[in-house]
């Protein structure tokens, strides 16, 4: 018989971890401290072969990376791009912010931090405007139309797009806070407070469906693959 | 000259980065193009080093545990020997692999990400279930008409979402529906749009030197 031990051990760590349930205990906070250190080594093997080595390592050194495509067809002659020493600024940058960690030498981070959130602010102030903030506001103002292409009455459709409006209208006052909130001010950001509960209330029970919906996922692992691995077939 | 390096001047690289990939949109050419290109590459490098940086940092205080046999310094070691191994598997795996992806189907890497660290991920987001619906109990107590809609709301979204609910009433799937659709959709909309100003309002602040909170504080 082929023992699957990754499903064996899967399926013990999958306890451990359940084990919190009842309360904190010894292990899972092994098993804590195992997910930190796995995920903490994957993190790395990702942010290495992924990002750091093809835009780092082999610009400096080609050789190390993929040949011209079009010498692919003769390995003779094969040959590889140029460097490109220009990545050694970003390289420096980085290297500031490990510098973080000696106390004298640790202002040189607000250079490589100005940079990378100076450049960012740049790359979002259009991206925003054209992004989310036109979209959403032509989405807010649609036509109130209660009739359908065909002319057939819509009427719920009309009175929904009519809601839509008032709710966002009202969310935008209670964010607006460079007025009182009294009088008429006041009765629409409290509108705008109730949608805003209404909201929160379905994403929160959006994401305890998600939960749950994992949480029947492990189990249907531990009941059909996991005992399966020590001989007991449960059927699906 | 001191002063100029640590005060001055990040504020001027952050206007002039900014400015440029700021006109950069506005400018339709490949060079414009190019540069979005090459500040990006820069960005994800700089954020390689920044990942170190973090990694350092979390090695560290499990080493500081370990030096002063802190209660459960034990387990710290677990983190050091988990971190190594999946450091090195990956890196063994990376090599070897025909596509240079350590996630390559059939590597040792694969086999700790698929039976190790997805378990173990997907359980505790499982696990979170149970927290988030007993925070849920104590914080939901309809003690106000806004805690009493956010509790209505996340009831009938959530018998929406399940056969159960559509077994107990054939409605419950068009209310919870209509619910995301449109209260939720308008309540969305409204913190989309609100988040959107405050960014555009926070890069003016980051551009013009205004926001200078990245610097950190002292000299």
């Amino acid at each position: 018989m082929n023992i699957e031990w990754g499903v064996i051990i899967a399926g013990f760590l999958t306890l451990m971890m359940f084990s919190f349930i009842f309360k904190d205990n010894p292990f899972f906070k092994f098993g804590e401290h195992l997910y930190l250190g796995i995920a903490v080594g994957y993190y790395v093997n990702i942010q290495w072969f992924n990002y750091m080595r093809p835009n780092l390592i082999e610009k400096l050194f080609p050789v190390l990376g993929p040949p011209n495509e079009a010498t692919l067809a003769t390995p003779d002659t094969l040959s590889f791009p140029d460097p490109n020493y220009y990545v050694l600024i970003p390289a420096l940058l980085g290297i500031f912010i490990i510098l973080r960690i000696i106390p004298k030498f640790a202002w040189l981070s607000r250079v490589s931090f100005a940079v990378y959130i100076g450049g960012y602010a740049g790359i979002n102030f259009p991206m925003v405007i054209n992004g989310v903030i036109l979209p959403q506001l032509v989405a807010a103002t649609a036509a109130l139309v209660f009739v359908d292409a065909v002319n057939k009455l819509a009427f719920l459709d009309g009175i929904n797009t009519l809601l839509m409006m008032i709710g966002t209208f009202c969310v935008l006052v209670y964010f607006f806070f460079s007025i009182e909130h009294k009088g008429a001010a006041g009765f629409l950001s409290k509108i705008g407070i109730y949608v805003l509960m209404i909201t929160f209330g379905a994403a929160f029970g959006y994401t305890v469906m998600a939960r749950m919906s994992l949480l029947i996922g492990r189990a249907q692992f531990l009941l059909f693959e996991w005992l399966k691995a020590f001989g007991l077939n449960l059927g699906a | 000259m001191a002063t100029f390096f640590r005060k001055q001047l990040p504020i001027l690289l952050a206007f002039v980065f900014g400015m440029t990939m700021l006109i950069r949109y506005y400018v339709p050419h490949p060079i414009s193009e190019q540069i979005y290109n090459e500040f990006i590459k820069w960005v994800i490098i700089i954020a390689g080093f920044a990942a170190i940086l973090g990694i350092l940092s979390l090695l560290h205080y499990h080493w500081n545990k370990i030096k002063r046999r802190q209660p459960g310094y034990g387990f710290s070691f677990v983190t050091y020997i988990a971190f190594f191994t999946m450091l090195v598997v990956g890196l063994i795996s990376g090599s070897i692999s025909e596509t240079g992806s350590p996630l390559e189907a059939g590597t040792g890497f694969h086999w700790m990400y698929i039976n190790l660290m997805v378990p173990m991920q997907s359980t505790m987001f499982a696990i979170l279930g149970f927290f988030v619906a007993s925070a849920a109990f104590r914080a939901f107590r309809a003690r106000n008409p806004e805690a009493t809609l956010l509790l209505i709301a996340a009831i009938l979204v959530m018998l929406g979402r399940v056969p159960l609910g559509e077994a107990i009433w054939g409605s419950f799937p068009t209310i919870s529906d209509w619910i995301l659709n449109v209260l939720n959709m308008s309540g969305q909309r409204g913190i989309l749009l609100g988040v959107g100003l405050s960014q555009i309002a926070m890069a003016l602040r980051i551009l013009f030197g205004i926001e200078r909170t990245y610097m950190g504080g002292g000299d």
